[in-house]
């Protein structure tokens, strides 16, 4: 499935309901995935100092060299 | 509102293959910020235009969309030959200030000692870290009613 876009949102400001369903704590940095072509979002939890970790779950960076 | 412009250096850290280091690990714990700042107030991250075009190079798809997605790509500068990373982004800083409050993250920060007023910063990544997390504390002890209050106070006055 294609990544379309992606939002950042707060754990806090979605409802419960919403919490429940996909698993997330009360509190926390979460980026919203959308994808198609069936549409399909996923709400994934973003720990502390990870964006790293997140970016990597969507491949590899690729070894290029990038000079000042 | 606040604009948050990181530098190459940052960005090179955060889709860098191998990190190792511990600057290269405050570097990616400041963006992580940036975008948790995001999420929580009046926060905008702009990447610049020909900075984000070498970073491609390093890029899936799936980094693209989500890079794309989470900061503004700012290409005002893109077809100036005469501009340079740091000169483009001292263009948009001065050009963000006119209606926001900016925060550049560099290394390098004597790079733009000739744009800070009182409504631009540039800080090192360590630096970054500590005034967020500073903002964070004294929003918690209510010193400030709104949290985006205390990273105003944190980054542009001596508090």
């Amino acid at each position: 499935m294609t990544l379309k876009n992606i939002r950042l949102g707060r754990a806090e400001n979605l409802s419960e309901q919403i919490r429940k369903k996909h698993n997330l704590p009360e509190k926390g940095l979460i980026i919203i995935e959308s994808r198609n072509p069936d549409l399909h979002e996923e709400f994934k939890l973003i720990k502390e100092g990870g964006i790293r970790d997140y970016l990597l779950t969507l491949g590899d960076f690729k070894e290029v060299e990038i000079s000042a | 509102m606040v604009t948050i412009i990181p530098c190459l250096e940052v960005m090179r850290a955060v889709t860098d293959k191998n990190i190792s280091g511990s600057s290269a690990q405050l570097r990616v714990e400041a963006f992580h910020l940036s975008l948790d700042l995001k999420s929580l107030t009046d926060v905008e991250i702009i990447l610049e235009g020909k900075m984000y075009e070498r970073l491609k190079a390093r890029l899936e798809d799936d980094h693209k969309v989500f890079f794309e997605g989470a900061c503004k790509i700012d290409n005002s500068v893109k077809d100036v030959s005469t501009y340079d990373v740091i000169s483009a982004i001292k263009w948009i800083a001065n050009s963000e200030s006119k209606i926001n409050r900016v925060i550049i993250i560099g290394e390098n920060t004597s790079n733009f000692n000739d744009i800070i007023n009182e409504d631009i910063v540039c800080v090192k990544p360590s630096d970054f870290i500590y005034k967020v997390n500073k903002a964070r504390e004294i929003f918690e002890k209510k010193q400030f009613t709104s949290f985006h209050d205390s990273i105003i106070a944190m980054f542009f006055f001596q508090i």
